[in-house]
């Protein structure tokens, strides 16, 4: 889906770049950037974030309430009056700080007129961050954009590979979603795959084989259930058990007491016992 | 200037911003004393907002580790700006400039109009610490726009650094932090130790430098042990303790 997108094959007309305080988007961003050779227009709202160098135009918001200048900016107009209509892509970096310095509403208006405006074949890209801001704020402004793009780092120690989990809304309205690999080849050219599960999940196996080897370092069981101690003492043969209660427990698994009346007692005296059919009480004169 | 600290900061320890983020209280605060004296030793202009601990607290730490602040703050050199008392009188004024009872973004401006007047060129600043005034009841946007104007008015200035302290407990005050987090060249996070308490091992300071153009972040992790004078800064599991 993404080399699609980047080529134009799927059209989009807002794309949202969702990232990690601490995963960089620039790398997808100048992906998208070279794919689309139009005028290229970069909304700033604070230092510390995308070069300005590689952008025609820049509007500059680091200001917007005026706290410097005294006059804050009459927001959205101090964007939509600079940007023309035409054929252009036009950066937000960050729609986090747009949501939090203005209102939720002005700047889902602001990302509504700048999709029309940035018509025929362009394109409209934001960068949002996550964990910066409530998470239904969030979900309303994915819910604007055509494409969004979710990064992630596959290795917390790594900066690449890099996972994107890809929701890109058709022109029909249909939602397809994919997830890709980011990663640097042998030449230094950034190659973008398929996304394989398996890989995932093998790290989720390491951790099983060490809690199976816990298990076998342990001398007694520390992960028992209601299931496993009852099969186990259904299994269990005691002693006194007859040789046909041991050999029915064998076969079906469960103890059988010879009789028609499983309730009854039989008893079997033995060499002590004195058996005596007489009644105990015959001698009493009452 | 702890220089165990300089070594495992690197080339970053000159970042314009510094975010300096504690996970256990009152763990960070070696940090803040290293990047005091650092620019003290050489003659440039130190400006201490204390949101939470008194002149008296900085002055002490500052006798142990060589300079004395009270005479630097006479010189002019150090100037330590009283926040949570002035914050105070300000707002049991008759028309106080701060708006605490209905906060928006624009509550903390007077205070940012008040430090932004001590900054000047070739300037520290240490705002200690910031996640006190989201307990005064404002909100972190409101206190995000405080850091945020504060970074571009000191990005606009030559050679001065900010140097910002949170504290993190809980998702609001963790929401404070991310966004603060965006802002800065270096992330230094202070945390206790997993397992306990030790004597030999302080906590864990994680280092987060801001990469060169594009580049993800980069994360190194270290044990430190804070002493008398001095912190050591190792790796984890090679205290001296176990080695």
């Amino acid at each position: 889906m993404l080399p699609r997108l980047l080529s134009g094959a799927e059209e989009s007309d807002c794309v949202l770049l969702v990232t990690q305080p601490a995963v960089s988007p620039a790398d997808i961003l100048n992906l998208f950037l070279k794919s689309c050779p139009a005028l290229s227009v970069l909304v700033k709202t604070g230092p510390n974030q995308t070069s300005d160098a590689q952008f025609s135009k820049v509007i500059d918001l680091t200001d917007s309430l005026g706290w410097n200048s005294g006059i804050p900016l009459k927001f959205p107009e101090c964007v939509l009056n600079e940007v023309e209509n035409g054929k252009q892509v036009i950066v937000i970096d960050s729609v986090t700080d747009l949501l939090l310095f203005q209102k939720p509403t002005a700047v889902a208006n602001l990302i509504r007129k700048l999709t029309q405006k940035a018509s025929n074949k362009a394109k409209l890209i934001g960068i949002l961050h996550q964990g910066c801001l409530d998470d239904n704020i969030v979900k309303d402004i994915e819910n604007l954009a055509n494409t969004t793009v979710v990064l992630e780092k596959i290795d917390e120690k790594e900066a690449y590979p890099k996972l994107c989990k890809i929701s890109h809304r058709k022109l029909g309205g249909k939602l397809v979603t994919s997830k890709e690999v980011i990663k640097f080849d042998t030449v230094g050219n950034i190659k973008i795959e398929t996304f394989q599960e398996n890989k995932a999940k093998s790290k989720y196996n390491d951790e099983e084989d060490a809690d199976e080897a816990i298990d076998k370092l342990t001398t007694f069981n520390i992960g028992t259930s209601k299931n496993k101690e009852k099969e186990a003492k259904e299994k269990l043969v005691l002693p006194f058990y007859t040789d046909e209660q041991k050999q029915s427990v064998a076969a079906a698994g469960e103890v059988k007491i010879q009789g028609e009346n499983p309730g009854k007692i039989y008893y079997e005296p033995d060499s002590g016992d004195d058996w005596d059919d007489d009644d105990p009480d015959d001698d009493l004169d009452f | 200037m702890f220089t165990q600290l300089s070594s495992c900061l690197g080339a970053a320890e000159s970042s314009k911003f510094v975010t300096v983020d504690e996970l256990a209280p009152d763990k960070g605060g070696f940090i803040l004393h290293h990047f005091i004296s650092r620019w003290l030793k050489t003659g440039q202009k130190v400006v201490i907002v204390g949101l939470e601990h008194s002149f008296g607290h900085y002055h002490s730490v500052g006798i142990k580790l060589g300079y004395n602040l009270l005479k630097l703050r006479e010189n002019g050199q150090v100037v330590f700006y009283e926040g949570l008392k002035r914050i105070l009188d300000l707002s049991l004024a008759d028309s106080s400039p701060f708006q605490f009872d209905d906060p928006d973004l624009s509550s903390l401006k007077p205070l940012y109009h008040e430090i932004s007047s001590l900054i000047s060129d070739n300037t520290l600043v240490v705002l200690d610490q910031v996640s006190m005034l989201t307990c005064l009841g404002l909100t972190t946007p409101s206190v995000f726009t405080f850091c945020h104007y504060l970074v571009t008015s000191l990005a606009s200035m030559h050679n001065c650094q900010l140097v910002i302290r949170l504290h993190q407990s809980g998702d609001k005050t963790g929401q404070l932090v991310r966004l603060v987090h965006r802002l800065a060249g270096l992330n230094l996070t202070v945390a206790g130790l997993q397992t306990g308490q030790s004597r030999d091992v302080s906590g864990v300071l994680t280092v987060r430098t801001r990469g060169v153009e594009g580049e993800d972040w980069d994360q190194r992790n270290f044990q430190f042990r804070v002493e008398d004078k001095n912190v050591k800064i190792f790796a984890p599991g090679t205290s001296s303790a176990v080695l």
